[in-house]
């Protein structure tokens, strides 16, 4: 059940089984999973169920490293969290990303893939993930599009999948079944500003609750769980003073350390020996029901022999400027929203608008043609195709063929090989585990008296390496197979780096997993250490940052937490 | 689904572009299908394989730069010899094909070995056997 935690008299206190903090896909998970049980549980969650200003305002903080999104836009604070604005990208962690890797300081999680294992399926359900298969073989015989014919033991190809975008948001999908819930109660608007614990500092007494408006109170449980964020969960325990003037669970300095991302950034280019080189495979594209995206990488062989953190390369087409105008085009994202729509879902907005607007071209699509691209007039493909989907009745499939702009991007669904004038390559990092890359307090107050956070992101010497690296053997391999030349746009011997450095939104690290103390803030059941009812959840546990996307690990991990907390609280 | 990805910027497509003025050089190299040479010099046989010749003394220039110890006729051949089997042989009886095929598969082979095989010019992942041709035609 939903409450207004604004009309919660000041001084209240709410006496609960569990108390979760924060709403996103950790904290939902987590409810929902213990909804099905007869635990009180009562959710402290900041905003409300839409985006409110104010409340997100409280995220506001300082970036004193590398530059880096600002804090206020990297996270939401309402009832869904960052489910709200997520992009959809996911891919699990490979069994090797657990793994200890002597090259890689601090890596090593204290759990295996194998832990995990039990909880991805139903992860990859949650989340909204068509096809729970990362299988590269079975992809690519389901694919309309081929790999590249590159050494499967030096690079590889590994698949992500992208949610579609009406089911990113947990919001919708699973407000209605929280609301029945009758053991969970949801309290909306409820900031928590303070982790209370006993004079020994090794046992949580309640956390503290504000609203914008100016009530507070407070929730006494048995059991806590910090579900906000890898920013917010390491400020909520840093801010946390009055027993241990570091913080709880800070006992060893940990907390806000290690604070990883995914880095971003076009690091190179291709030039393709033969300008249709087909890359659909590695474009967001269509296939056995579900939208598939391809990255290269090293094959986890050759990045064990080479001592390289792990790199994922996506091949990012530059066309002819004429092509590219066409790809652009308004209409063309007409069409696709058209697309979307006929597949069966809810009306998007506007729909017939855009209906109205392309209905004309629709009619005359048999003089399809390329203004000044290099694509023979008319496109005898496109249009065979497009009697042939026509004809079976296939309207989706057709829309996006049609004609001009919107036959240039038909074009290259159906061949994935519009020719190139080069190949961008937009890299990602697995960052390495890094104590100088951290959140910390800053000195200046948010409107209900916290401190704000402080980011400082720091890369380390081995990110470069292993980026440079990574295309220079990638690089050969273009090379030796003839398939092109690459150019590697980042410096050896450099403190910079590139100008469109930036995150893929997703923060980690912050209070790291370990077995042991002394490095990591929680254990391996993601209780925090020397604290006996104290949790987080979220991808603040990571130790190492993975090759995967972190929501479905987060949902998985939420998963496994749930089912120790149903034992831990039984 | 975008086609160009957010970070490839303007200023990125025209640095992607202006590459080619670099990287012509190598285009030479792959696409020449034409200018049989009728020499007997080797340097001028094997410069003449470049049909795009401005562009690989180009790019064969920004080679030197960064190996200048290599900026004589006399020390590229030698090299080339080295990576090239029969290398003499086809310059005075091979046809430019029999040459092409030769260079390519050496160059191919560079990248199989890597290591000092491969170098890199302005960014530019090559084979030395490539940049060395490049790079004759800079001093030829």
């Amino acid at each position: 059940m939903f409450f207004d935690a604004r009309a919660v008299p000041t001084d209240n206190v709410l006496e609960t089984d569990l108390c979760i903090v924060g709403c996103g896909a950790a904290g939902i998970t987590l409810a929902r999973e213990l909804s099905r049980s007869t635990v009180r549980v009562v959710v402290l969650e900041s905003g409300g169920l839409a985006f409110e200003s104010p409340t997100n305002d409280l995220n506001k903080g300082a970036i004193t490293g590398l530059p880096y999104f600002p804090l206020e836009t990297a996270r939401l604070r309402y009832f869904g969290g960052s489910t709200n604005h997520w992009g959809g990208l996911c891919r699990p962690e490979e069994p090797g990303d657990f793994e200890a890797r002597a090259w890689i300081p601090e890596s090593g999680w204290p759990i295996g893939r194998g832990d995990l294992n039990p909880y991805y399926p139903r992860a990859a359900a949650i989340v909204g993930v068509p096809v729970d298969d990362w299988d590269l073989d079975r992809w690519r015989a389901r694919s309309p599009f081929p790999t590249l014919p590159l050494p499967a033991d030096r690079i590889t190809t590994v698949v992500a999948q992208v949610v579609e975008s009406r089911e990113r948001s947990f919001a919708p999908r699973y407000r209605a079944a929280l609301d029945a819930a009758p053991n969970v109660a949801i309290h909306l608007h409820a900031n928590v500003v303070d982790i209370e614990t006993d004079e020994s500092g090794r046992h949580v007494r309640r956390v503290h609750a504000a609203t914008l408006e100016g009530n507070r109170f407070t929730v006494a449980a048995h059991v806590f769980v910090l579900a906000t964020g890898g920013i917010e969960n390491a400020r909520l325990l840093l801010a946390s003073d009055h027993v241990r003037p570091n913080g709880v669970g800070n006992d060893h300095g940990l907390v806000g350390r290690y604070f990883m991302e995914h880095p971003r950034f076009i690091a190179g280019l291709i030039l393709p020996t033969d300008r249709r080189l087909p890359i659909g495979f590695y474009e967001p594209h269509h296939a056995g029901g579900t939208t598939l995206l391809g990255y290269l990488s090293l094959s986890q062989e050759a990045a064990v022999t080479e001592e390289l953190t792990d790199v994922q390369v996506r091949l990012a087409p530059i066309y002819d400027p004429a092509v590219q105008a066409a790809l652009d085009s308004p209409d063309v994202d007409k069409l696709r929203e058209l697309a979307d729509w006929l597949s069966g879902h809810d009306p998007v907005d506007d729909v017939g608008e855009d209906l109205s607007e392309v209905v004309g071209d629709l009619l005359s699509w048999r003089s399809a043609m390329i203004v000044g691209g290099p694509i023979p007039v008319p496109l005898p493909e496109v249009v065979d195709e497009v009697i042939r989907r026509a004809r079976a009745g296939d309207l989706e499939g057709v829309i996006p063929l049609m004609l001009g702009d919107v036959a240039t991007a038909g074009y290259r669904q159906l061949t994935g090989a519009l020719p190139v004038t080069a190949i961008a390559l937009s890299t990602r990092i697995e960052q390495v585990p890094n104590p100088d890359s951290r959140v910390t307090l800053g000195s200046e107050r948010d409107a209900l008296g916290m401190r704000r956070a402080e980011l400082h992101w720091a890369l380390a010497d081995l990110d470069r390496r292993s980026v440079i690296r990574t295309l220079e053997l990638l690089g050969a391999e273009l090379g030796r197979t003839g398939l092109g030349r690459l150019r590697i746009d980042l410096e050896e011997e450099s403190d910079t780096w590139p100008d469109d450095l930036a995150g893929g939104w997703h923060h980690m690290g912050t209070t790291r997993m370990s077995d042991d103390p002394a490095h990591g803030v929680v254990d391996r059941n993601c209780q925090v250490h020397g604290i006996d009812n104290l949790y987080v959840a979220g991808s603040s546990v990571f130790t190492t940052a993975g090759s995967g996307t972190p929501t479905m690990t987060i949902v998985a991990l939420a998963l496994r937490l749930a089912e120790h907390l149903k034992g831990a609280l039984a | 689904m975008n086609a160009r990805p957010a970070g490839v910027s303007r200023r990125r497509f025209l640095e992607g572009a202006a590459a080619f003025t670099v990287a012509a050089g190598l285009g030479g190299l792959r696409l020449a299908t034409l200018g049989a040479s009728s020499s007997t010099d080797p340097v001028e046989r094997l410069a003449s394989l470049l049909t795009h010749r401005s562009s690989a003394a180009a790019f064969g220039r920004e080679v030197l730069r960064e190996r200048p110890a290599e900026a004589s006729a006399a020390v590229l051949l030698a090299a080339l010899r080295s990576t090239v089997p029969d290398l003499d042989r086809l310059v005075r009886a091979g046809s430019d094909d029999d040459l092409r095929a030769a260079i390519d598969a050496a160059s191919r082979r560079d990248f199989a070995v890597g290591g000092d095989a491969i170098l890199r010019v302005r960014g530019w992942v090559v084979a030395t056997t490539e940049a060395r041709l490049c790079a004759l035609a800079a001093v030829a």
